[in-house]
């Protein structure tokens, strides 16, 4: 009798041990499948003024972009290079002229750029192609756009619950960079259409400083908060989705050092077409 | 004899040379004219660029030509040399100058059907030159050092944009644009002897201007779209 409480105790404690490791999963970006991926990206953007909160939002603006990104090259670490180029461009402001804008979707149509990714998803050495040059500081920018979803995994079994951090530099011109801190977090692991599927939380947040005319300063972090739906069996993104906020001090005159102060708002959503 | 025409037709098409680069001593000579941009392309700072006169570049799409070295462009009255878009109801970027210490001569040049041709942070003199069918025929920044004289700037939405610092501009004709003059927040011209009119909007225009109170008015748009692009 002694015996079979023992026995029975080992099993159920195996079974439940077992349960435990099933819900560990690694997940990690397939570096080694050779095929293009399209993919669609929406950015808004509000610019609100801070002298009151009566008045309407100073800038709004919408982009869409269908892009492609295209494996150039596999190398031995299980990273690879990828270029990425535009295939329809979408924008709209009411802060720039018809024209304007029309020269924010050629510019951005026009622009491509390669860069090498792990299986962690940790981007290095984004660069535009060699006769593209460089963006003048009204112009928009895809890789910008395309680091701030950009998730960065473990790189080992995760679970329910899990969390980690991660950070990465953004670009900021003129040899300037800014750090970004992500943050991590496994919300759900489960299965859709036979892949298996992990809801990832991310927050970030980062300081934008330029040196720009305009010479602009994040009062504080600027911090951002979405969700990423990772495909695990394939290991690519599904869907990204990111809410990011600041108050930025904005010099307009550097003779009479007036400034202003203004929130910005943005919203990016990434999407797998095919 | 189809066949002979329709190959001199095919030679005849493009009589010219590819510009494909701008590397080390870059000159450009009527002989090899028209030179037709297939991509934008860049000057370095270390590199020179030099246009003999009656040369012509024709921009064949949506591309930028970006200087940063020292710029002698040496066109005549009768011999003007042009940048403009090869096809004539397309516009091309334009030309952006950044050239910092380095010099710039440019004389006799013809600019058409740029988006935005920029002056950024040069030193030197642009005279007897002609900007017609650009939307910012002149945008300048951080160029008190630049001399513009004896220019035309005609039939631009825009034509000259000083962006910041103060801009000298003497024995011009700014007339039959939309906007003759736009001062962005901090830019400033120093004028004389120069035709500013007839531009159909206004003559000198700034953000704070009576007629465009308004919200933004206060911030430039330039500003609002330079903190959209670098938040």
């Amino acid at each position: 009798m002694q015996y079979r409480v023992v026995w029975l105790s080992s099993l159920t404690l195996s079974l439940w041990l077992g349960a435990c490791d099933s819900n560990q999963v690694r997940i990690a970006f397939d570096t080694k499948n050779m095929t293009s991926q399209n993919y669609q990206l929406e950015s808004q953007m509000k610019l609100i003024l801070q002298d009151s909160v009566d008045t309407p939002a100073a800038l709004g603006s919408r982009l869409r972009v269908l892009f492609h990104t295209t494996p150039v090259v596999s190398y031995d670490d299980g990273s690879a290079r990828y270029q990425v180029g535009a295939d329809s461009v979408s924008y709209h402001s009411d802060q720039r002229s018809v024209e304007e804008c029309l020269h924010v979707e050629r510019t951005l149509a026009l622009q491509e750029f390669q860069y090498k990714m792990g299986t962690n998803g940790a981007i290095q050495d984004m660069r535009l192609g060699q006769f593209v040059p460089d963006l003048e500081n009204t112009d928009l920018d895809l890789r910008r756009l395309l680091l701030k979803v950009q998730p960065e995994l473990p790189g080992s079994s995760i679970k329910t619950g899990d969390t980690w951090e991660r950070q990465h530099a953004l670009d900021e011109g003129n040899g300037k960079q800014a750090i970004v801190y992500k943050w991590f977090q496994v919300e759900d692991v489960f299965d859709h259409d036979h892949k298996r599927m992990a809801k990832l939380r991310m927050n970030l947040k980062y300081r934008v400083s330029t040196s720009a005319d305009a010479s602009i300063q994040s009062r504080d972090f600027v911090l951002g908060s979405g969700d990423v739906l990772f495909n695990i069996t394939d290991g690519r993104i599904e869907d990204a989705n990111l809410e990011i906020s600041g108050v930025l001090d904005v010099l307009l005159s550097k003779t009479t050092s007036d400034s202003t102060s203004m929130r910005v708002r943005q919203v990016i959503r990434l999407r797998r077409l095919s | 004899m189809r066949l002979l025409a329709l190959l001199l037709s095919a030679t005849v098409a493009f009589a010219g040379t590819e510009l494909t680069a701008f590397r080390g001593h870059v000159h450009l000579v009527a002989a090899k004219s028209p030179y037709l941009v297939n991509r934008s392309l860049v000057l370095s700072t270390t590199d020179t660029l030099t246009v003999e006169p009656g040369v012509e570049i024709r921009v064949n799409g949506y591309y930028k030509l970006m200087l940063r070295g020292a710029i002698n462009i040496l066109g005549t009255e009768k011999k003007p040399v042009r940048i403009l878009a090869e096809d004539s109801t397309a516009n091309w970027v334009g030309l952006h100058l950044s050239t910092g210490e380095n010099l710039v001569q440019i004389q006799g040049l013809e600019v058409r059907n740029a988006f935005r041709n920029t002056f950024s942070a040069v030193r030197g003199e642009l005279r007897k030159s002609t900007f017609e069918g650009n939307y910012y025929a002149l945008w300048v920044e951080d160029s008190p050092s630049l001399l513009i004289t004896e220019c035309s700037i005609t039939h631009n939405r825009y034509g000259i944009t000083v962006g910041s610092d103060s801009l000298q501009v003497s024995k011009s004709s700014l007339v039959s644009n939309v906007i003759g003059v736009w001062l962005e927040g901090q830019g400033k011209i120093a004028s004389s002897e120069n035709t500013l009119g007839q531009n159909t909007e206004s003559d000198i225009s700034t953000p704070n201007d009576p007629a465009r109170q308004g919200i933004a008015s206060r911030y430039s748009r330039r500003t609002l779209q330079t903190v959209e692009s670098r938040f």
